[in-house]
C-alpha cells in the first residue's frame, strides 16, 4: 500500500494531463468520466487507507507518520535540501479523506451538470488539477510541496471562477479571488523564509520537533505565527480578507461546492492545524484567531441574513462556518475544528450542488425573492436541501452540525475574554439559523414568483446529493458529546492534536442549552418573518448595511484598492515620467546638447581657421617637446 | 572546440549574408540550422562532460605588449548560460520566421549577435569579454532599428546611447583594475586569472563601481532602466527576445563573474544599498506594470522586475541566493521568451499589443490563451515552474542577509499576479471586441488558433519551463563549483580583512 | 658650408610657404605655398645627408619630390573640379560637408 501514495495526488494529475494532451481528440464526455475516474481511483486509495489503518492496533503513538513516500530530490544546495515526499497521519488522512471523496461526489455530479457546456474539458481538466493541488497540499512532508498544493488551488480557483470569461464581471471575479488570496500566499512565502531562517529545515515533522524543543527566539515564532494567520485567513476567506469569497461564487455551482466549500477554503484552517505545536506555544496569537474565527462568525452570518442571491448566502455561510473552525483552532480545540470541517464539506457541498440545479430551474436566476413553490415541483431536491439547511442551521440532535459547532461553541468560553467569543459564536448560530432557514423557505415553499423549467436530475447527479445528505445527518454521531454515544474522532485524534479544554458543569450545560436555543429560536425565526418578507416586500432583504455585508468590500475599494491604483499612477507618472524622464534624463541630455552646439560652433568649416589650429597645435606639440627634452631648470 | 562553438555562427553569418543575399528562404533555414546545430553542439558538451569540475580551455597570446591574452574557458556556469542564450536564438529566430522579410540581413544580425553572447560567457580575458560585449551589441542596434514600430528609432537611439554609456564605464573599470593590479602585484595582464585572483587593495570601491554600473545598466537595475520599456515595447519581439532573454543574461553574468571578484569588500560595503535598490525596482516596476496598457510593455516591465530580484540575490552574497540567480536567469529568459513569443504571434494576427485593442480573444484562440496563461503564472511564479524554483532560492537566500529587503521584495508575489491577471483578462477574457472580428477589417482577419510552427515553438517552451520546476537541479549541478567558488572567495577575502 | 646657415635657409623656406598657405585664400597660392614648405623640407634632408655622409637623405628627398608631384596632381584636379562645378576658387567657400 506504502507504494502507491503518490497514486492519491498523482491520479488527478495524470487526469488532467491526459486532459490537456489529449482531450481535443476525445469526447468531452469521456473526458468527463474519465476524470472523474482518476478521481474516483484517489478516493478508494484514501478508504483502502483507512481499511489497513483501522485493522492496525498502534493507533496512539504521537505524531505518528503512518505513511510516508519520498517522491524526488527536487534541490539540494547547502542546508536547503528540499526532497519531496508525501506523508499521511492522522490530521490529514482526515483531509485527504474529505477531499477525495466530497471531490469525487462532485466529479460525478459535474458530469451530467456540466454536459453540453462550452469548456466542458477545460472545466474537468482544471477540476482534476485542483483535486491534485488540494491533496498535495494536504499529504506535503514540506513546506515547498505544501505551497505548491496552495498555489496550484488558487490558480483552479482562478481559472473556474472565471469559467465564463466572456462576462467581464465574472472574469474580474476571479482575478479578484486569485489576487486576494495571493496576499496569502506572499505571507506564506514570507514565513517560508523564516522558517528556514530559524529552523534550517523546511519539513514540517522537523519543524515541530524544533518548535516543541522551544529553542526558537520566541519573536521568530511570532513573526511566523503571524505571517501563518495572515495566509490562513487569505485562503480562508475570514475576515477582513473574506472580499473575495462573495465574489468567486460567479464560477459553476459546482466549482463552488468543490473549492469554495469544501476543500480550498479549508486549507487555511489545515495549515493552522499543521502548525499547532507553534499556536500551543503562542496563546496570544491563538488569542487572535478566535477572535478573528468568532468575529467573522458573527459577521458573516449577519451578512448572509440579508443576501438575496442565493450563492451569496451560501458563501457568507461557508465564511462563517469557517470562522466557527478557526475559532476553534484559536481556543485549542483542533480535533472539533476538524470535525466541523468534515460535516461542513458535507452539507455545504450539497447546498452548492442543490442550488446549482435550483438555480437552473430558474432559468439562471440567482435571487431568491424571485424563487419559491418549487417543493412541488421538484420533491426529491426539496428534502435534500432541507436536510442540509437544517445541518447549516445545527438543528439540534438530529443533525451533524450540532455535534461538531456546538462544542467549538463551548470550548470558546475556555479562552480568555471567553464570555464575550462565546457571544459572538452564539449570536452567529442564531442568526445562521435564520438565514438558512428564510433561504429554504424563500426557495421551496409558496407560489412560484417566477418561471420553473423543470430540470430532471439523472442518478448520476441523485446519488451524490443523497450520499452527501445521508453523511450530513449521519456524521455527526461519530462524536457525541457527554459520553452518551460514541466519541470516535476527537480521542482517536488526541494522540497528534491533544484534547481540547471544555467547560465543565454548569457552564458547559448551559452554553450547549444556549446553542440548542439559539438553532431553535434562528428556524422559528426565519419562519415567523420570511412570510411577512414576502408578503410586505419588504424585509430582511432590504437591509443594506447588512446586504452590502457591513461595506466592508466597498471600505476596502476605496482605502485600499484605489490607493493602490494611485500608488501605480504614481510611480508611473510622477516617478518614472516626471522625475526620471523629464528632470534626470533630459536634464542630462540637455546638457550634452548644449556642449555639443557650442562646441559644433566652432567648427564653423573654414579650412584657414583649421590651418591656423593646426599650426598652433604643432608649434605648442614642438615646445611641449623641447620643454621635455631641455627641461628649465630654475 | 571553443572556437568552434563562438565562430560557427560568426563565419555563418558572414556566409549566409556574402551567398544569401536576397534569398529570403535559405536564408532563413540556415540560421535556424546554425543555431540548432550550435545548440545541440553544446548540448553534446554538456552530456560529454561527465564530470563538469574539468573545464576545456583555449589559451593563446594575442597582445604580448599589453598582456592582452586569447582566453577562452567553459565551467558550469557558462554552460549553462551558452545553452540558454542558444536556446533564445533558436527561439527568436523561430518566433521571427513568418514576419521577417529581409533574412539575408536579419540572419547574420542575430547569429552575429549569438556569436558575441557566446564569446561574453566563455572568454576568460577582459579585453577580449569586452571585444565580444561590444560585438553583441552593435548588431542589435541595426535589428533595433530596421525591424519594429515607428518609434523603435528612437528607442534604439536610446538603447545605444545608455548601452555606449555603460560600456565606456565598463571600459574604464576594466582599464583602471589592469592598473590597478598591476600596481599590486608588477604583472600587468588582463587574463582574468590574474586580474580576479585577489581582492584589490585600493580604489577599489569605485573600480568596482564602474564595472557594476557597466553590468547594471544591460540587466537594467532600477534606476538604470529607463532605456529598457521602451525598447522592448518597440523592438520586433524576436529582436525583444534577444534582448531580455539572453542579453540581460549578459548583465548578471558580468555581475556575477567579474564584481564578485573584484572588490568583496565593496560588495559587502554596498550589499544593504544595492539590495534595498534592487528590491524597490522589483516592486516600482510591478506597480508601473499594473498601469500599462500594452501587453508588451507589461512584459518588459515584468521582465525588469524580475531581473532586479536576481541582482538583489548577488549582493546578499549567499549560498542559495546566488544559485537562485543564476537559476533566475534560465527561468526568467524561458518564461519571458514564452510572453514574446505570443506578443509576436498576436502581432501576426494584426494585435500590436494594446490592451484595449483586444479583449474576449480566449474565445477565437483557445490553445493561445492558454499558452500565455501558462507562461503568466510562470513568470508570477506559480510552483512547478521554473521562475517559483528561482525565486524561492533568491528570497530564501536574501532572508539570511537582509530580512528587510527579502520581505519587501517577496511582497513582488502578490503584484506579479496583479497585473499580469490584469492583463489576461483584458487581453483574453471578457465580450470579444467586436471591431477585431469583423471581417471587413482586414487586419484582424485571420483570427486562427496557433498552428503547428508556433504550437512546436510554444511546447518546447512549456517543456523546458516545466522541466526546470520539477527538476531544477539539472540546472544546479552545474552551477555548484561557480557559486561555491564566489562564495568561499568572498567569504575568505572578508576573513581577511 | 656652415650648417646652421644651410638649416636657417630651409627654415626660411618653409616659413615662407607656411605663411602663402596661412595668408592666402586662393586654391593655387596654398599649393605653391605647400610646395614651397615641401622644398624647404626636402633641403633639410638634402642637408642633412651632406652633413652626416648618409645617402638617405638624397633619397627621402626623392621620395618628397615624388609624393609632391603627385599630390599636385590630385589637388590640381579637386581645384580644377571645385573651379568647374561649385564655381569657387576661395578656400573659406569650401564647406560644403558642413552642415
Amino acid at each position: 500500500m506504502n507504494s502507491l501514495i503518490w497514486l492519491i495526488p498523482g491520479a488527478p494529475l495524470i487526469g488532467a494531463g491526459f486532459i490537456i494532451l489529449f482531450g481535443s481528440l476525445i469526447s468531452a464526455q469521456i473526458c468527463a468520466r474519465m476524470a472523474a475516474l482518476m478521481v474516483l481511483i484517489s478516493a478508494t486509495l484514501v478508504l483502502s487507507l483507512w481499511v489497513e489503518l483501522l485493522g492496525q492496533a498502534n493507533t496512539t503513538v504521537p505524531n505518528a507518520i503512518l505513511y510516508h513516500q519520498a517522491l524526488f530530490s527536487w534541490m539540494s544546495i547547502g542546508d536547503w535540501k528540499v526532497d519531496l515526499s508525501l506523508t499521511v497521519d492522522k490530521i490529514s488522512l482526515i483531509m485527504m479523506t474529505v477531499a477525495s471523496s466530497v471531490g469525487f461526489l462532485i466529479h460525478l455530479f459535474s458530469i451530467n451538470f456540466m454536459k453540453d457546456e462550452q469548456g466542458e474539458r477545460r472545466y474537468f481538466f482544471y477540476l482534476n488539477l485542483f483535486i491534485f493541488g488540494m491533496l498535495s497540499f494536504v499529504m506535503a512532508h514540506d513546506l515547498i510541496l505544501l505551497y505548491l498544493g496552495w498555489e496550484v488551488m488558487g490558480l483552479c480557483s482562478y481559472a473556474l471562477v472565471a469559467f465564463y470569461y466572456q462576462k467581464s464581471h465574472y472574469a474580474y471575479c476571479g482575478r479578484k479571488a486569485f489576487v486576494v488570496t495571493r496576499i496569502g500566499d506572499t505571507a506564506l512565502a514570507i514565513a517560508i523564509m523564516v522558517i528556514f531562517a530559524n529552523f534550517h529545515s523546511i519539513e514540517l515533522p522537523q519543524i515541530a520537533t524544533l518548535i516543541d524543543a522551544q529553542q526558537i527566539n520566541p519573536i521568530s515564532l511570532t513573526l511566523i505565527g503571524g505571517l501563518l494567520i495572515i495566509a490562513a485567513i487569505a485562503k480562508s476567506a475570514q475576515f477582513p480578507l473574506h472580499v473575495w469569497l462573495p465574489d468567486a461564487m460567479t464560477g459553476p455551482s459546482t466549482v463552488s461546492a468543490l473549492i469554495h466549500a469544501a476543500t480550498m477554503v479549508t486549507a487555511g484552517v489545515y495549515l493552522l492545524i499543521r502548525f499547532h505545536p507553534l499556536f500551543d506555544q503562542l496563546p496570544d496569537l491563538q488569542l487572535i484567531i478566535a477572535f478573528i474565527g468568532c468575529l467573522t462568525a458573527f459577521f458573516a452570518a449577519s451578512a448572509a441574513l440579508s443576501q438575496n442571491d442565493l450563492k451569496k448566502i451560501l458563501a457568507y455561510s461557508t465564511i462563517s462556518q469557517i470562522g466557527y473552525m478557526f475559532a476553534a483552532v484559536g481556543v485549542g480545540a483542533y480535533g472539533f475544528a476538524l470535525f466541523h470541517l468534515i460535516v461542513h464539506a458535507c452539507f455545504k457541498a450539497l447546498l452548492f450542488m442543490s442550488s446549482g440545479v435550483i438555480i437552473k430551474a430558474y432559468n439562471e436566476e440567482h435571487d431568491i425573492r424571485k424563487m419559491g413553490g418549487l417543493g412541488q415541483k421538484m420533491p426529491f431536491l426539496r428534502y435534500i436541501y432541507l436536510i442540509g439547511s437544517l445541518t447549516l442551521a445545527a438543528l439540534p440532535f438530529v443533525t451533524a452540525s450540532y455535534y461538531s459547532k456546538d462544542p467549538i461553541i463551548a470550548a470558546t468560553y475556555t479562552q480568555d475574554f471567553g464570555f464575550y467569543l462565546t457571544a459572538l459564536a452564539l449570536l452567529g448560530a442564531l442568526m445562521t439559523g435564520l438565514y438558512s432557514m428564510r433561504m429554504y423557505l424563500m426557495i421551496f415553499s409558496g407560489t412560484p414568483r417566477s418561471e420553473i423549467h423543470p430540470y430532471a436530475m439523472s442518478i448520476g447527479m441523485k446519488l451524490p446529493l443523497t450520499i452527501l445528505a445521508f453523511l450530513s445527518i449521519t456524521i455527526g454521531f461519530i462524536q457525541t458529546p457527554w459520553s452518551w454515544g460514541p466519541e470516535l474522532l476527537i480521542p482517536w485524534l488526541a494522540s497528534d492534536l491533544g484534547l481540547p479544554h471544555l467547560p465543565h458543569g454548569a457552564i458547559d450545560v448551559t452554553i450547549n442549552l444556549l446553542g440548542i436555543a439559539a438553532s431553535l429560536i434562528g428556524i422559528g425565526l426565519a419562519c415567523y418573518l420570511t412570510p411577512k418578507e414576502l408578503k410586505h416586500q419588504q424585509g430582511l432583504g432590504n437591509v443594506a448595511f447588512l446586504n452590502q455585508a457591513w461595506y466592508i468590500d466597498a471600505l476596502s475599494m476605496k482605502w485600499i484598492v484605489t490607493p493602490y491604483y494611485y500608488l501605480c499612477s504614481l510611480c508611473r507618472v510622477f516617478i518614472e515620467k516626471v522625475v526620471f524622464f523629464h528632470v534626470i534624463e533630459s536634464s542630462i541630455t540637455g546638457m550634452l546638447i548644449t556642449g555639443h552646439r557650442s562646441l559644433s560652433r566652432s567648427q564653423a568649416g573654414l579650412i584657414t581657421r583649421y590651418l591656423y589650429f593646426i599650426c598652433f597645435g604643432a608649434i605648442g606639440l614642438l615646445a611641449y617637446i623641447l620643454m621635455t627634452i631641455y627641461p628649465i631648470h630654475a | 572546440m571553443l572556437n568552434t562553438i563562438i565562430f560557427t555562427p560568426f563565419i555563418a553569418a558572414i556566409v549566409i549574408a556574402i551567398f544569401a543575399h536576397q534569398k529570403n528562404g535559405i536564408a532563413r533555414i540556415a540560421s535556424l540550422s546554425i543555431c540548432t546545430l550550435t545548440f545541440f553542439f553544446i548540448l553534446g558538451i554538456a552530456f560529454s562532460l561527465s564530470d563538469i569540475i574539468s573545464t576545456v580551455t583555449v589559451s593563446r597570446p594575442w597582445i604580448q605588449s599589453l598582456g592582452i591574452t586569447y582566453q577562452l574557458a567553459l565551467d558550469g556556469f557558462s554552460l549553462v548560460m551558452i545553452l540558454v542564450s542558444t536556446f533564445i536564438a533558436m527561439m527568436s529566430v523561430l518566433v521571427a520566421w513568418q514576419s521577417i522579410h529581409r533574412w539575408d540581413i536579419f540572419g547574420p544580425l542575430l547569429l552575429m549577435t549569438l556569436s558575441g553572447l557566446l564569446g561574453v560567457f566563455l572568454a576568460r580575458d577582459m579585453i577580449l569579454f569586452y571585444v565580444f560585449w561590444e560585438v553583441m551589441l552593435i548588431p542589435l542596434y541595426f535589428m533595433l532599428t530596421q525591424w519594429g514600430s515607428q518609434q523603435s528609432h528612437h528607442a534604439a537611439t536610446r538603447f545605444l546611447l545608455y548601452t555606449i554609456t555603460a560600456s565606456l564605464f565598463m571600459l574604464i573599470g576594466i582599464i583602471c583594475l589592469y592598473i590597478q593590479v598591476g600596481r599590486d602585484t608588477g604583472v600587468y595582464s588582463f587574463a582574468f586569472t590574474h586580474l580576479l585572483a585577489a581582492p584589490l587593495s585600493d580604489n577599489s570601491l569605485w573600480i568596482f563601481l564602474a564595472l557594476f554600473i557597466g553590468f547594471a545598466v544591460k540587466v537594467p537595475l532600477f534606476p538604470l532602466h529607463l532605456w529598457a520599456p521602451d525598447t522592448y515595447k518597440e523592438a520586433h519581439p524576436a529582436v525583444t527576445i534577444l534582448l531580455s532573454g539572453a542579453m540581460a543574461n549578459a548583465g548578471v553574468y558580468g555581475i556575477l563573474r567579474i564584481c564578485t571578484f573584484v572588490s568583496p569588500l565593496s560588495l559587502t560595503t554596498l550589499s544593504n544599498t544595492i539590495m534595498g535598490l534592487a528590491a524597490t525596482g522589483a516592486i516600482y516596476t510591478g506597480l508601473i506594470a499594473y498601469q500599462q496598457n500594452n501587453l508588451r510593455s507589461v512584459a518588459a516591465y515584468s521582465s525588469i522586475s524580475h531581473m532586479n530580484l536576481a541582482i538583489m540575490a548577488i549582493f546578499a552574497m549567499q549560498l542559495q541566493a546566488i544559485n537562485g540567480s543564476m537559476l533566475q536567469l534560465v527561468a526568467h529568459a524561458l518564461s519571458i521568451t514564452g510572453i514574446f513569443a505570443i506578443i509576436a504571434m498576436l502581432a501576426a494576427r494584426g494585435f500590436d499589443g494594446e490592451l484595449d485593442e483586444m479583449g474576449g480573444l480566449f474565445k477565437p484562440m483557445p490553445k493561445l490563451g492558454a499558452m500565455l496563461l501558462f507562461f503568466f503564472i510562470a513568470s508570477a511564479g506559480l510552483p512547478g515552474l521554473g521562475n517559483f524554483a528561482s525565486e524561492i532560492l533568491i528570497l530564501v537566500g536574501s532572508y539570511q542577509t537582509s530580512p528587510l529587503w527579502a520581505a519587501f521584495a517577496a511582497i513582488s508575489i502578490v503584484i506579479g499576479i496583479a497585473y499580469f491577471l490584469r492583463c489576461y483578462e483584458r487581453a483574453m477574457l471578457g465580450p470579444i471586441i467586436t471591431s477585431s472580428i469583423e471581417p471587413d477589417n482586414k487586419t484582424h482577419t485571420h483570427l486562427s488558433d496557433l498552428h503547428w510552427r508556433e504550437m512546436t515553438l510554444l511546447s518546447l517552451l512549456v517543456i523546458a519551463i516545466l522541466w526546470l520546476g520539477i527538476s531544477p537541479d539539472t540546472f544546479l549541478q552545474p552551477l555548484h563549483n561557480a557559486v561555491t567558488h564566489i562564495i568561499e572567495y568572498n567569504v575568505n577575502a572578508l576573513r581577511g580583512h | 658650408m656652415n650648417l646652421s646657415i644651410c638649416v636657417s635657409l630651409s627654415l626660411f623656406l618653409f616659413f615662407i610657404g607656411l605663411t602663402v598657405v596661412l595668408v592666402r585664400k586662393e586654391f593655387l597660392f596654398i599649393l605653391m605655398g605647400m610646395e614651397i614648405m615641401f622644398n624647404g623640407a626636402a633641403l633639410t634632408a638634402v642637408i642633412g645627408a651632406q652633413h652626416w655622409q648618409d645617402p638617405f637623405g638624397q633619397v627621402l628627398t626623392l621620395f618628397i619630390m615624388i609624393i609632391a608631384g603627385v599630390e599636385l596632381t590630385v589637388s590640381l584636379l579637386i581645384v580644377m573640379h571645385c573651379y568647374r562645378t561649385l564655381k569657387i576658387s576661395n578656400i573659406d567657400e569650401l564647406k560644403q560637408l558642413h552642415d
